[in-house]
């Protein structure tokens, strides 16, 4: 729906990252990767320092309250930009969800709202003229939140379509859940393992040679898993694919850009 | 129209496992029904649309014995291939669960389009039956690794004339 | 007329249950927490197969997508589904109105005890010994066999999977597909103790197998039991719906007939069985209509030679009431078509309904089981036992928004338990540390000091979510904790120098 009615209107211009708290904690990489796609689209990217996390962890685990306020503060951050862009496809579903649920939301909460986006949306939508090559196979896990209540499963698949020399091999029930599940990956261990079990099996038949999810949290729980005992299988965020693709673009002539290239 | 309507009626029963064909004439229709039903142990319902039929089988002492049940229907509907039947005196609920194989004729003014208008035309009837039993083709189970069987509590086989009537 | 005793059960005792006790006809009144059932559960030797099974059947009727025309079904029975809760007594009271006039006895039942004493009486005041039964939930919600068998009276379930999920003394670990957890060699070799003989592994065989023995009894049994899938208030019309033909056996063949349902299964009216069915089928096992709806206006009339000659029907309410007017009532709206259980993995991955340990597994399970009546709190963690994936909600035909209801269930239950002080000061302080930049650096810095300090072994042991996470996964690496805003801040001071180094050139 957001890389719908976005495609004819100029790109934003302050752009803001969401890192998600998961980003700032443990999965830093997708973060840095997505500025730096960014700002190969011409982005000036932005990071409120004021940002903690939206207060998916508390809503799920039966703490609504708690997660309130914490949306409210991100609300109150975020406010002032054109765009924000998330490399955690299941924030932006919570933001896009449960605004309504938790909150009677104001019109300009709701247009914020509007302007959230998923990293791979934001590209789709916006990053037209970047020059995407990567040789390699990846196979895309299409991470439920994201899938199933943001309704996002193109935007990620175009994206990839678009890095030439890059195969994408679906494999078989790539929108099964892999199981983390947020706190249902501690408190229900074993069934959550086994389920990532299933999801790096059939990654692993694919034949690919990444599994690619735009959620740090199934990439956090999926490499977990793989390097202790399961399936040797090697993941990737989607934003870290992409920037591994990026092709410089030709040298534009003139002096600002002079100071840039090293001898 | 009709005519594509009992075409359709007859797919549509073919895919849920029955058999149906269509007659040219009310006649031809019951010859089907009587070279179906063979000389088996048979129930024949009490039934307008059954007038004139005579089967070489013989009506059992016990209907649980019964090898081939022969009914008319309330109505059918041609996207589904069900048949729709109502108990009433000389109808009983068994002749089309009791038995291996149930016969049944439908005239093509009883046949609807889909399911939804037959259930329409069946709330409409005033005084309703005391029950009704839908049956689209013949029973079936997949409770056993979701296996298809054929033929679990219901008949193994359901046959359909269907004939065109004035 | 005498009743002879089941055929079907005979050689029963030479059955040995082997199966654990979570997966027991009658559910265990004190169990033990679902983590540790549910790590059992994984353990079981079916457990693995029945994954793989219901994984394809998953696959293969493409769970969670509509065809055009269903599309606009699910449409349509989703308003009709949600038609009468905002007045459900009135309709209850049209319906009830209605089977009497048909020549029906209406029952209300409050409690499932309710229930169970209206039923054996009505067999006590008969004389019956031996009932037929055809698939109903509300019949396992209220644990009706385990109590007529108590007062003496033989019960006979015919549905095939029923059948088999009866004799290994279990509960259905499907709503629709009650023995999806057995393969075809388990029936066998229950078939084949029952038999005391050795019985062929062939679906078409065991079926046949099943159908002798069960056709004895329904010819002997003076009572049949139903559920009900629909009934229709304007008509006082109970449409109940098979593949098997059962229940057109058990409504038709014994004396007496007892339809048992539940207080939401009432719908507006007759005509809406034209949506209703049609949309239950495709959900339930993608058939454009089942083999039979059988639909039930009352007893035989004056001249009929068979059908029942009292129709009784117990409307069972087990805490459903208390729902309405909450946003909880959704799941009033239910169909039991047991596709949002094909469609879950987590269903999937602990083989089945069984270790939910609650009447109904899976995700309408887990938010109908905390609302019944009858072990208030017993299974109010049900809602916990979900990764909120989402597929469930794809996969209902009335569009229930089960994710969202597990995560309201989920609020009651903690606000709820005694035990989760704790956890509540944990989150409260949580929400107020982070609501401050100061407080959320802290958090960072104190992850990093730990990944840097503490070995992953002593991580993972110290109490917390680590512990749960770290038995199968590498733990996060929490020592790179804040390096991507110490990045972004590195970079963003290295564009300013240069950008101050080519203003001071151009300056110069």
């Amino acid at each position: 729906m957001t890389e719908a009615d976005t495609s004819a209107r100029p790109r934003p211009a302050r752009v803001a990252l969401f890192t998600s708290c998961m980003g700032d904690l443990a999965a830093g990489g997708p973060a840095r990767a997505t500025v730096e796609v960014l700002e190969a689209m011409g982005c000036t990217v932005e990071l409120p320092r004021g940002q903690t996390c939206c207060g998916q962890p508390a809503l799920n685990s039966g703490y609504p309250a708690e997660a309130g306020a914490l949306l409210d503060r991100w609300l109150r951050i975020f406010a002032p930009y054109d765009a924000v862009v998330t490399p955690a496809g299941s924030c932006a579903a919570f933001l896009h969800h449960h605004l309504g649920r938790l909150r009677e939301p104001t019109p300009g909460q709701r247009a914020l709202i509007q302007r959230t986006y998923e990293f791979s949306q934001f590209v789709v939508a916006y990053g037209a003229g970047l020059r995407l090559r990567l040789r390699g196979s990846v196979t895309y896990h299409d991470s439920c939140h994201m899938a199933r209540t943001l309704g996002e499963r193109r935007a990620p698949r175009e994206l990839l379509a678009r890095i030439e020399e890059l195969k994408v091999r679906e494999m078989a029930g790539c929108d099964t859940c892999c199981g983390f599940g947020g706190t249902f990956a501690a408190k229900f261990p074993d069934v959550s393992v086994a389920m990532a079990d299933t999801k790096l099996g059939t990654a692993a038949a694919s034949g690919a040679d990444w599994l690619v999810s735009a959620d740090p949290g199934c990439l956090l729980h999926l490499s977990g898993r793989a390097r202790k005992a399961g399936p040797p299988v090697h993941t990737r965020h989607l934003a870290e694919i992409v920037r591994d693709a990026l092709v410089p673009a030709e040298v534009p002539a003139g002096p600002g850009a002079a100071t840039e290239v090293p001898a | 129209m009709k005519r594509e309507l009992a075409e359709l009626f007859r797919d549509r029963l073919a895919a849920a496992g029955g058999l149906a064909e269509l007659a040219a004439s009310h006649d031809e229709a019951l010859s089907l029904i009587r070279h179906w039903s063979g000389d088996r142990p048979v129930l024949v319902d009490d039934h307008p649309d059954l007038k004139g039929l005579e089967v070489a089988g013989a009506r059992p002492a016990d209907p649980w014995d019964a090898e081939v049940g022969i009914t008319g229907v309330l109505g059918a509907a041609a996207d589904t291939g069900t048949l729709a039947l109502g108990p009433a005196p000389g109808r009983p609920r068994g002749t089309a669960v009791l038995p291996g194989t149930h016969l049944a004729v439908v005239p093509l003014s009883r046949l609807y389009a889909d399911y939804a208008e037959l259930i329409a035309a069946l709330g409409r009837l005033d005084p309703m039956p005391s029950g009704m039993q839908l049956v689209t083709g013949p029973s079936r189970s997949g409770d056993i690794e979701s296996a298809m069987i054929q033929g679990m509590h219901g008949p193994r086989a359901v046959r359909v004339a269907v004939y065109p009537d004035a | 007329m005498t009743e002879q005793h089941s055929s079907a059960l005979a050689g029963r005792e030479r059955i040995r249950p082997d199966r654990p006790e979570w997966a027991a006809g009658d559910i265990p009144p004190h169990r033990r927490p679902l983590p540790l059932i549910t790590r059992d559960a994984l353990t079981v030797p079916t457990a693995r197969p029945t994954h793989d099974r219901l994984a394809a059947l998953n696959e293969q009727r493409h769970v969670g997508t509509w065809s055009p025309e269903v599309a606009e079904l699910r449409e349509r029975g989703a308003a009709i589904r949600r038609e009468t809760l905002p007045d459900l007594e009135k309709y209850l009271r049209q319906l009830t109105g209605n089977v009497e006039r048909n020549g029906g006895v209406v029952h209300r039942a409050a409690t499932p005890a309710d229930a169970r004493a209206a039923i054996e009486r009505i067999a006590r005041e008969n004389g019956v010994r031996l009932v037929v039964k055809s698939k109903s939930m509300a019949t396992e919600e209220i644990h009706l066999n385990s109590h007529l068998t108590a007062h003496g009276i033989e019960v006979v379930e015919t549905d095939l999977g029923e059948y088999i999920v009866q004799l290994a003394d279990e509960r259905p670990s499907h709503i629709v597909g009650p023995a999806l957890h057995k393969s075809r060699q388990d029936v066998a070799d229950l078939f084949g103790q029952l038999a005391g003989d050795v019985v062929s592994g062939e679906p078409d065989d065991l079926a046949a197998f099943a159908r002798t023995r069960l056709r004895a009894d329904f010819k002997a049994a003076g009572m049949g039991i139903s559920g009900v899938n629909f009934a229709a208030a304007d008509t006082g019309t109970l449409a109940i719906v098979t593949n098997e033909g059962n229940a057109d056996m058990v409504t038709s063949q014994p004396r007496i007939h007892v339809a048992v349902m539940t207080v939401e299964k009432v719908i507006p009216r007759f005509a809406d069985l034209g949506v209703l069915v049609p949309l239950l089928c495709d959900a339930a096992t993608k058939q454009r209509v089942s083999v039979y709806q059988t639909l039930v206006n009352g007893p035989r009339r004056e001249g009929e030679t068979d059908g029942p000659e009292q129709l009784h029907l117990v409307i069972l309410d087990n805490g459903r009431t208390k729902a309405l007017g909450t946003p909880q009532e959704e799941v009033l709206a239910c169909i039991r078509c047991g596709n949002c259980q094909i469609a879950c993995p987590v269903y999937r991955t602990v083989g089945g309904g069984h270790p939910y340990s609650a009447v109904y597994g899976g995700p309408i399970g887990a938010v109908l089981g905390p609302l019944l009546g009858e072990r208030p709190n017993q299974d109010s963690d049900l809602p916990f036992l979900s990764s909120l994936c989402g597929a469930c909600f794809d996969a209902c035909p009335v569009k229930i928004p089960i994710p969202d209801l597990l995560v309201n269930l989920r609020a009651e239950h903690e606000r709820a338990r005694p035990d989760a002080r704790t956890a509540r000061a944990g989150w409260r302080a949580w929400s107020l540390v982070w609501r401050t930049e100061t407080g959320f650096r802290v958090t960072l810095a104190a992850a990093r000091l730990a990944g840097r300090l503490l070995p992953e072994r002593l991580l993972a042991r110290l109490p917390g979510p680590g512990r749960g996470w770290a038995g199968g996964r590498t733990l996060p690496p929490l020592r790179e904790a804040g390096a991507f805003r110490r990045w972004f801040r590195r970079r963003e001071e290295t564009r300013d120098r240069k950008e101050n180094r080519a203003r001071d050139r151009r300056q110069a």
